[in-house]
């Protein structure tokens, strides 16, 4: 069966079609093309042509010349449009007539650099010149990094690397920077909030030091399609840019349907769950051979389907190695193996976090399976554009899960055939952020007292700094005077630099993968089940200390949930917002929040209940952050229907319906804030809700809802009112069980006594 | 808010800084100045110039400086100790990277047999273009750089401040000893740790009185810049001349003993250097160390020198003295197999005796098996699987 069949037969299947909210059809367009450039070098256009390229795509020839005028640019464009020849190809341009040019390429992630890596390599060898292209991460042998900061012609890195291994040394990348002409920024739509926040700063930096080596480096920046990616990169930069949306690549039909899993419980609103249904899914789609990327929303969910999917496929009879697993923890050498599985269809179904969204090359496949709405409608195109050959057909399905946000957007299916409404922004005034660059920045060159980094508030910035000692002024300069790397005290993603390794102590000790500090206590603490390569593995022991879980292979019929406890405690109210006529208070200020792990549920696979709980000891996580909250009134309490565990059950499930709408006010991953309902606060003793960001220091997510709560909280009113349930469901205030019975009634009870409506 | 609220806000979880005293430095720098019986440079008064001297040799001394052995033939040329420049820095933090400064340099040369000490004091930050100039036009008279552990941290660091001051960072003609290696090469086995405290303590059997210790440094200049007080900069300065000394005393040290090693009364020290003798084919010396080794020292590291010794005659192709020594070392608990291996080699590959060779490869897979029999959890699967491989190769042949 071929896809188009595939196609007719899951138009025909009346089941399927029960399921479906939409399905959206995306006619093919045909490429637009513009000649060679004539003042294209004649070497690089026979090489084109000896790759098969005849013309430019009008985007490509475009920011061709928009480079070549001098002008940054960011070049808009979906998955496989061939944007990577929109810089190559003048970077290429300029190398070959001045061989002393260097560029320095940026990528979000370690991985994406290698494919570029094999692209400029394969451009150089095909023109047989000695144009040399590096990659420099943690992993670059220390023996090569002198080569590479001499002879490196083309230097792939990461922002990260930029701002701990290059700028704080810069004086060994003299010829880097003296002669840096590009500085090309990949996927710059990924660079939001915190990171995108940080890379502002980070640029900033760098365009000082070339200050200091006399370059001045043009930005050439790509984009996926967002609302504002103009204005992202003009923020990001500091710089007029000049925007390269005409796509002149082809496409070919795509099919988008939306599917929403059946409601199994309609007292509780419960759908069936996203990894059962798409189970159910991928046993039609199987059998027709055709590929399928799977996105799953963590690296839990896509062990567990992996290992669904291998029981599926021998009931089917198929070699069960023909279904993979891709996401991070797995060692670089295991996911190339991968990445060529897919490319020559060795591999028919991998199952992956996003961390295949972004543009490593594994080829185009048949089908792109969301199990769950990735979180952004931009994400929601990239991983839909992992599935297409050019020209031909593909296939996108949208499994929604029972969050609100998924519920939203799968009963709101224009935004994906009207215009984009997702803006990324960026802070890079971020009090914390900024700060922590200017003290970056001063390590790598003394400001001088007129210096600007940031508009206005630079002199006084460094006079503080001065002040706590972290510089000291002379002679009109500022000079760094303490004994550490502030670069190592900054990470732009705000993981924990560190990592757990995990160490299967039965196969000869062997490393099979590693997770982020962070995320530790919850994944591989003691006694849990942890999923690699969809195998099962006991941990028997988490060295805290040492950073390392030691674990071995085990077959039980159950995985482990880890049981999370948050603490939260105010350090310091820094605005009070509430109107006289509110029955209710609000504040922003400084918390404390700490976490902690203490234990664990056995929940049994397939039918998910709870076999069994354990505890465990390690040592809490705090982070210091900005929130706001909302005290209820103290009438609350004299209404006898408002017991101590109703108003309980209803700020969960105020708690639940916030968390998971807020992205759609506040461009942000639900994961970014946090939602902790207090029936008596420490502080206070009243019933409580905080909202805080989950980042040192606070990133301004709290305080712009603190400006736009009413809003929120009413359409969260709204929302929980008119949801079809009976007692309150994933959709809106949670599950019945969790929530408790009367988590809904209270929770529309509570919003109303707020007077939100003026 | 405005900035000002948000930095009160921003500094209230931050540590507070310690409230401090005037900035009145200069004084202090004059006091630091008289101390040491300094100079302050002119006009601008920009770094302290301490001058002194230390007597190096007691009576006339050969100024030739030979250590090609030593240096693991990085430095094969005798260079003359005229034109040798010493050199340390200390810096106001070791992380390394561009923020790293450099307030005290301190530089030595010899001239009829004193040492010469000077050092450059940079009492603030901003200051170093004039003194960079000078110390440039000063290095290009010398050939030779001796420093201790400056090739990763001391000298990148000078030119680092260099290309910050827009000067060039460039030295073609300088050669660069880092003792360190050596030391190194001499003591890994001997010492916990080869820093130069060590080393001090150890071989030149210096005990430095009221030094300050290397991790309190950047702090204490920091200190001097808040406070003016110059009680540790004065430590400083005499910790950084004391240095200097020691790499005087050291490079002759390591002179005299690239000509006569048996002056290391150290057999962990002497075993080290028998195998850089070995790593460098220099037979010469590795006999001299053997003989050494029989009469005075311990005998049962002998065995391994005779290892490399044998492997030496092999690689010449003394096929007779290197027979003779694996003969002897068949017996060996920790190099028969060694010996046994290498003679079925030569059997096999260099006189073809198949016989032979098959016969001393089926005593070493005797061997094998017995030890493993013995000591069931020390396997020797390597050794077995190549004499296996071996003995099947020998068979076919044979066959």
């Amino acid at each position: 069966m071929n896809l188009e069949q595939l196609i007719d037969y899951l138009a025909n299947d009346s089941e399927f079609q029960k399921r479906l909210t939409k399905w959206l059809v995306f006619d093919a367009r045909t490429a637009r093309h513009k000649p060679f450039p004539d003042d294209l070098n004649p070497n690089l256009m026979s090489i084109l042509k000896q790759k098969g390229i005849e013309e430019l795509f009008t985007h490509q020839y475009d920011a061709y010349n928009a480079i070549r005028q001098g002008k940054h640019v960011v070049v808009v464009t979906p998955t496989a449009s061939g944007k990577t020849l929109s810089y190559n190809l003048p970077v290429f341009e300029d190398m070959l007539l001045n061989r002393e040019t260097r560029a320095l390429y940026l990528f979000p992630t370690k991985a994406l650099s290698q494919d570029q890596v094999n692209e400029t390599q394969d451009l150089a060898a095909r023109l047989d010149k000695d144009i040399k292209t590096f990659t420099f991460d943690g992993d670059t042998p220390v023996n090569i990094r002198r080569t590479i900061r001499s002879a490196g012609h083309i230097v792939v890195t990461n922002p990260d690397m930029l701002h701990q291994g290059i700028l704080p040394h810069h004086t060994l990348w003299i010829k880097l920077f003296e002669n840096l002409r590009y500085v090309v920024i990949d996927e710059i739509h990924a660079y939001r909030g915190v990171f995108g926040s940080h890379l502002s700063n980070v640029v900033r930096r760098l365009k000082r030091i070339c200050r200091f080596y006399g370059s001045d480096p043009q930005f050439i920046c790509s984009s996926a399609t967002i609302a504002n990616p103009q204005e992202l990169v003009e923020n990001i930069l500091e710089e007029n840019v000049t925007l390269i949306d005409n796509n002149g690549a082809p496409s070919g039909k795509k099919h988008f349907l939306f599917y929403n899993p059946p409601i199994v419980n309609a007292e509780l609103g419960l759908r069936r769950g996203v990894v059962n249904e798409t189970r159910q899914i991928m046993r039609k789609l199987i059998p027709t051979g055709a590929q399928v990327i799977i996105f799953a929303r963590s690296r839990q969910r896509v062990e567990l389907l992996v290992t669904y999917l291998r029981t599926l496929a021998q009931q089917l009879k198929m070699d069960p190695d023909k279904i993979q697993g891709y996401r991070g923890g797995y060692l670089p050498k295991q996911r190339r193996i991968i990445e060529k599985g897919l490319k020559n269809s060795q591999i028919q179904v991998v199952v992956s976090t996003n961390a295949l969204e972004l543009g490593i090359d594994i080829g185009q496949l048949d089908v792109s399976l969301m199990a769950g709405y990735p979180g952004s409608i931009a994400s929601a195109w990239q991983q839909s554009g992992r599935a297409g050959r050019r020209r031909s057909t593909s296939l996108t399905i949208l499994v929604a899960s029972s969050s609100p946000l998924d519920q939203y957007i799968i009963e709101h299916p224009s935004y994906f055939f009207e215009r984009n409404p997702e803006t990324a922004h960026i802070d890079n005034n971020n009090l914390p952020i900024l700060m922590s660059h200017l003290k970056c920045a001063s390590f790598e060159l003394p400001f001088k007292e007129e210096e600007i980094f940031t508009q206005d508030i630079t002199g006084q910035l460094l006079d503080f700094l001065a002040e706590e000692r972290v510089l000291r002024k002379t002679d009109g300069k500022y000079f760094w005077m303490q004994d550490i790397y502030p670069a190592d005290e900054v990470s732009l993603r705000n993981a924990a630099p560190e990592n757990v390794v995990i160490i299967d102590t039965h196969a000869n000790k062997q490393v099979i993968g590693e997770v982020d500090l962070f995320s530790a206590p919850e994944m591989v603490h003691t006694e849990a089940i942890y999923f690699h390569q969809s195998i099962q593995y006991f941990v028997d022991q988490l060295d805290w200390d040492e950073r390392k879980a030691y674990v071995h292979k085990v077959n039980v019929d159950h995985y482990t949930d880890a049981i999370t406890k948050t603490d939260l405690k105010v350090l310091d109210v820094l605005q009070e917002g509430s109107e006289t006529d509110d029955p209710f208070q609000k504040f922003f200020g400084e918390v404390a929040v700490s976490r902690v792990t203490t234990g664990y549920k056995k929940i049994k696979l397939h039918t998910h209940e709870n076999i069994g709980m354990g505890r465990v000891y390690l040592p809490e996580m705090e982070i210091q952050t900005n929130a706001l909250w909302w005290e209820f009134p103290d009438q609350l309490r004299s209404d006898p229907y408002f017991t101590e565990s109703i108003i309980g059950e209803g700020l969960r499930g105020i708690a639940h319906a916030l968390q998971n709408l807020t992205p759609l006010y506040i461009m942000c991953d639900v994961s970014d804030i946090a939602v902790v309902p207090m029936v008596r606060a420490p502080f206070s003793q009243k019933p409580t809700i905080y909202v805080y960001d989950k980042y040192q220091g606070g990133i301004g997510l709290s305080k712009k809802l603190f400006n736009i709560d009413k809003h929120v909280l009413d359409a969260a009113r709204n929302h929980i009112e008119t949801c079809p349930c009976g007692q309150g469901c994933p959709s809106c205030t949670g599950p019945a069980m969790e929530g408790g019975l009367f988590g809904k009634s209270s929770a529309v009870k509570i919003l109303k006594t707020l007077k939100l409506q003026d | 808010m405005d900035i000002k609220d948000k930095l009160a806000y921003y500094s209230a979880y931050r540590k507070k800084p310690k409230n401090s005293k005037s900035d009145n430095v200069y004084s202090s720098l004059q006091a630091l100045r008289d101390y040491f019986d300094g100079e302050f440079s002119e006009p601008s008064t920009s770094y302290l110039k301490i001058s002194r001297k230390f007597s190096l040799f007691k009576e006339q001394n050969d100024s030739t400086i030979a250590i090609p052995f030593l240096s693991a033939n990085k430095h094969k040329a005798a260079f003359n100790l005229k034109d040798c420049i010493f050199f340390d820095l200390e810096t106001n933090g070791l992380a390394g990277g561009a923020g790293t400064f450099a307030f005290l340099l301190g530089f030595g040369y010899v001239e009829d047999g004193d040492l010469i000490v000077n050092q450059y004091f940079l009492p603030d930050y901003g200051r170093e273009y004039s003194l960079y100039t000078q110390l440039l036009n000063m290095l290009n008279q010398y050939h030779t750089l001796i420093s201790y552990n400056g090739k990763s941290y001391d000298f990148p660091l000078f030119k680092t401040r260099l290309i910050l001051n827009h000067l060039p960072g460039e030295f073609n003609s300088l050669q660069h000893v880092d003792l360190l290696h050596i030391a190194r090469r001499i003591w890994k086995r001997s010492l916990p740790a080869c820093d130069l405290n060590s080393i001090e303590t150890y071989v030149l059997q210096k005990e430095r009185s009221e030094d300050i210790p290397g991790y309190l440094i950047p702090q204490a200049y920091m200190n001097f810049l808040q406070t003016g007080v110059i009680h540790d900069i004065i430590k400083i300065i005499e910790h950084n001349y004391h240095d200097i000394v020691s790499l005087a005393q050291l490079l002759l040290l390591f002179n005299r003993i690239e000509k006569e090693p048996n002056l290391l009364k150290d057999n962990q020290a002497l075993f080290s250097l028998a195998q850089l003798a070995y790593k460098q084919n220099h037979q010469a010396y590795l006999n001299r160390f053997i003989t050494e080794y029989e009469k005075h020292r311990d005998p049962n590291k002998t065995e391994q020198m005779l290892v490399w010794q044998s492997l030496l005659h092999k690689k010449r192709s003394e096929w007779v003295e290197a027979i003779s020594l694996w003969e002897n070392l068949i017996r060996s608990r920790k190099f028969g197999l060694f010996a046994l291996e290498e003679l079925a080699k030569y059997e096999e590959h260099v006189v073809k005796n198949y016989e032979r060779a098959l016969q001393l490869t089926t005593r070493a897979i005797h061997n094998v098996q017995t030890l493993n029999e013995l000591h069931s959890t020390v396997f020797q699967d390597d050794a077995l699987s190549r004499f296996l491989h071996r003995r099947r190769r020998l068979q076919g042949k044979l066959s």
